[in-house]
C-alpha cells in the first residue's frame, strides 16, 4: 500500500502462479524477497542456496476443509480419508502429521495429495477428496459455496500456525540493510494497521481484492472477519518456538533431511517492536497506486 | 514479395511493441531495464507473491 | 432447456436442408450450424451441472462483453500476440537459416539432426526452470518458451523441403553453371519455399498454443495470464472459457494471415489446387 516510502525506495510486489517458479526466480535472483511457505524456505537453505527468513507474512489463516454433508466430526474421521495439501513443502503438510502424531495415525492413514489451491474446493465440491488443508481465501470459497463444512481453523489446533514468510536473499541482507528494514517496518505497518480495525480490514479487501489479488472482494471479507481471528497480522517476529517445532516436523516426514539450528534459517534482527510503530494512514484510496503495471507491496489482506 | 512480407514484419512487430508497452509494462519500467534511472537514484525491489494466505 | 433443443433441431434440419443450395450458402450454414448446436449442447451440459463449474454460453458471453468494456481484452490481447510474434519470428529468423544449412549440407545433417529430433519432442513446460534461469520472471522467459515452441517444426520442415528438392531442378541448374550461393539463391531456397510456408503455418500453431503455457511464469498480461488468474479467483470459470473462445479465435486470425504467404507467386505453383 505504500509505493514510494517516505526514504523514496520503491517496492513492487510481482504476482506468481505456482511456488516452483517462485522459487526458482529466487534462486536464479531474478527476485531477491519474496513470500513463500515456510518449510520450502527452509528447505531452500539446507540445500544451499543463500537465503533468510526475515519476517511472517501473517499467523493462522489456514483451516482444514471437509465435505458439508460428510460425516466427518474430527480429526479421527479424517482415517482413510483423501485430504489434498498444497505442497509437500508447506506448513499445512507438516501440520497434517502433526495432527497424525497426535491422533496415533502412521503415514498412509490419511491420503495426502499435493494440489494447488484453485483445484482444492472444485476437487471437494465434485467428491474427488474428502477434504482439504489449506491457507485463505480457498477455504472461505467452500465455505461461501455451500459444499464446504471448517472441520477446524489453525488457530483451533495449532495456535499462530505459521504458513508464509518474507524470505530475502542474503546478498541484499549484507549490502542494503536498510532497505530490507524499510521493507520489513512497511509489512510491520501494514498488518498493525489491518489488526487495529475491522474497517480497515475492509477496506483492504475492497482494494486488494480488486486491484492486487483480482479475487472477489466479498470473499476477502469474509475471510478477514469470520471470526475477526481467522488470521492475523500481527506478532510476525519468527520465533524459534514456531519454527523448531516446524523443522522437526520437517525431518520427521524427511521433506528437509537434515536438522538446522533456528539461526541458519532465520534473521529475525529485522522485526520490529510492533508497539512503537506508528500507522501513518487510516482510511484507504479505493483506486491502485497510478503509476502503472507495476503495483505496490500490499501485505494486506494474506500473505 | 521478400519487401513485402519484411515491411508487414517490422512494421507489424513495431506497432506490437509499442502498444506493449504502452498498455501493459510501462515506458518506465522499459526505461529502468535500459538504466536510465526513474527513481533519481532511488532502490527499488520486487517482492514475489502468491494469492493464498 | 425447450429452447437449446429446438434450436438444435434447427441446426441439423439446416445442415441436412443445405445440401440443395448454392456452395457459397453452404459456406456459411455448413460452418453456423455446427456451431449452434455445439453452443446449445455446451448450454444443456453446463445448466445440467449439480455444482456449476463450466460456465454457461450466456455467461462468458457477458463476461466477453465485460472484458471489452473495460479495455483488458484488448490489453490482454496485444501481450499475448506481442509475445507470440517476437518469439516466431525469432524463431523463423534463426530456424529457417539454420533448416537451409542443414538440410542441405550431408555432413551437417548427419551431426545436427540427432539433436533436433531429441530436442524436438521436449515440451515448454518442461523449459520453464531453465527459461526463469536465463531470462528472469516476465516477457523474456515467455518469449523464450513460445520461440522454442515454433523454433523445431521451422527447422524440421525447412531441413525437409531442402532435402526433397527434385534432383533435377538441383542438376540441371548445375549444367547451367550454377554452384555455391548462387545455386543456393536461385534454386534451392526459391524451390523449397512452398514448404518452407507450410512448416511455418504449423510453427505458428504450436506457437499461438504454448501461449498459456507461457503465460504462466510471472506475467501481469495476456489471455494465458488470464486464464490461469482466473482459476485463482472465485467462481470466474465464465473468464476461463472467454479467454479460451478469444484464444481460438485470434488463433483463426493468425492462420488465415499467414496463410496470405502462400497466395504469392513465387510458391503458388508449389501448392496443389483444389
Amino acid at each position: 500500500m505504500t509505493d514510494h516510502s517516505e526514504k523514496g525506495s520503491l517496492f513492487t510486489s510481482q504476482r506468481f502462479s505456482d511456488f516452483p517458479s517462485m522459487k526458482e526466480a529466487l534462486i536464479a535472483r531474478k527476485i531477491e524477497a519474496t513470500f513463500m511457505i515456510a518449510p520450502l524456505a527452509m528447505k531452500l537453505v539446507a540445500d544451499g542456496v543463500p537465503v533468510r527468513i526475515v519476517y511472517l507474512g501473517h499467523r493462522d489463516g489456514t483451516g482444514i476443509m471437509v465435505g458439508t454433508d460428510s460425516d466427518i466430526q474430527d480429526f479421527a474421521g479424517l482415517r482413510g480419508t483423501k485430504v489434498a495439501i498444497p505442497s509437500r513443502y508447506s506448513n499445512q503438510n507438516l501440520l497434517m502429521h502433526r495432527m497424525m502424531n497426535q491422533y496415533g495415525m502412521v503415514d498412509g492413514d490419511i491420503t495426502l495429495l499435493e494440489m494447488p489451491p484453485p483445484e482444492m474446493p472444485a476437487a471437494l465440491a465434485n467428491g474427488d477428496i474428502d477434504g482439504y488443508i489449506v491457507g485463505e481465501p480457498f477455504c472461505a470459497k467452500s465455505e461461501l459455496g455451500g459444499w464446504g463444512r471448517v472441520l477446524y481453523l489453525t488457530k483451533d489446533i495449532w495456535p499462530d500456525f505459521v504458513s508464509c514468510v518474507l524470505v530475502v536473499r542474503k546478498e541484499l541482507i549484507d549490502e542494503h540493510r536498510p532497505l530490507v528494514q524499510e521493507l520489513v517496518d512497511g509489512i510491520a505497518t501494514s498488518g498493525k494497521w489491518l489488526d487495529s480495525d475491522m474497517v480497515h480490514r475492509m477496506d483492504a479487501a475492497e482494494v486488494v481484492g480488486k486491484y492486487y489479488y483480482n479475487q472477489d472482494p466479498e470473499l476477502l471479507k469474509f475471510v478477514l472477519s469470520k471470526p475477526p481471528d481467522r488470521v492475523k497480522y500481527t506478532d510476525l517476529k519468527p520465533m524459534q518456538k514456531n519454527f523448531d517445532e516446524i523443522m522437526a516436523l520437517a525431518n520427521q516426514t524427511g521433506i528437509i533431511d537434515k536438522h538446522m539450528a533456528f539461526d541458519e534459517y532465520v534473521d529475525n534482527s529485522f522485526a520490529p517492536d510492533v508497539f512503537t510503530l506508528t500507522v501513518p494512514f487510516d482510511r484507504l484510496p479505493m483506486e491502485p497506486a497510478p503509476d502503472g503495471p507495476g503495483t505496490p507491496v500490499t501485505p494486506a489482506g494474506g500473505k | 514479395m521478400k519487401t513485402k512480407v519484411l515491411f508487414v514484419v517490422v512494421v507489424g512487430l513495431t506497432l506490437l511493441t509499442w502498444a506493449h508497452i504502452s498498455l501493459n509494462v510501462g515506458w518506465d519500467t522499459v526505461k529502468a531495464n535500459f538504466g536510465l534511472a526513474t527513481e533519481d537514484g532511488h532502490y527499488s525491489l520486487t517482492v514475489g507473491f502468491l494469492p493464498v494466505t | 432447456m425447450i429452447i437449446p433443443l429446438l434450436l438444435i433441431v434447427l441446426g441439423v434440419v439446416l445442415f441436412v436442408q443445405s445440401r440443395r443450395w448454392p456452395a457459397a450458402v453452404q459456406n456459411v450454414v455448413l460452418p453456423g450450424s455446427v456451431a449452434l448446436v455445439v453452443l446449445c449442447l455446451w448450454h444443456i451440459g453446463a445448466a445440467a451441472q449439480e455444482r456449476p463449474i463450466l460456465p454457461t454460453p450466456k455467461l462468458v458471453a457477458v463476461a466477453l462483453v465485460n472484458l471489452v468494456a473495460d479495455g483488458t481484452l484488448w490489453r490482454y490481447v496485444i501481450a499475448s500476440v506481442f509475445r507470440v510474434s517476437v518469439g516466431f519470428v525469432l524463431a523463423a529468423a534463426v530456424g529457417i537459416p539454420f533448416g537451409l544449412v542443414v538440410g542441405w549440407s550431408t555432413r551437417a545433417f548427419t551431426a545436427f539432426n540427432p539433436l533436433v529430433q531429441g530436442l524436438r519432442p521436449i515440451s515448454p513446460i518442461a523449459w520453464i526452470p531453465i527459461a526463469i534461469l536465463l531470462f528472469g520472471i516476465g516477457d523474456g522467459s515467455a518469449v523464450f518458451l513460445i520461440f522454442l515452441a515454433s523454433f523445431f517444426p521451422i527447422v524440421v520442415g525447412t531441413m525437409a523441403a531442402v532435402r526433397n528438392i527434385s534432383l533435377v531442378h538441383v542438376r540441371s541448374a548445375q549444367n547451367f553453371g550454377l554452384h555455391g550461393m548462387e545455386l543456393f539463391r536461385h534454386v534451392v531456397f526459391p524451390a523449397s519455399l512452398p514448404q518452407i510456408i507450410t512448416s511455418l503455418r504449423i510453427a505458428l500453431g504450436v506457437a499461438w498454443l504454448v501461449v498459456v503455457a507461457a503465460e504462466m511464469i510471472a506475467v501481469n498480461s495476456g489471455l494465458g495470464y488470464m486464464i490461469i488468474d482466473a482459476r485463482n479467483q472465485g467462481m470466474r470459470y465464465d473468464l476461463v472459457v472467454a479467454g479460451m473462445l478469444v484464444i481460438g479465435a485470434i488463433g483463426i486470425v493468425l492462420d488465415l494471415g499467414i496463410r496470405r504467404l502462400e497466395t504469392f507467386d513465387e510458391v503458388r505453383w508449389g501448392y496443389a489446387k483444389r
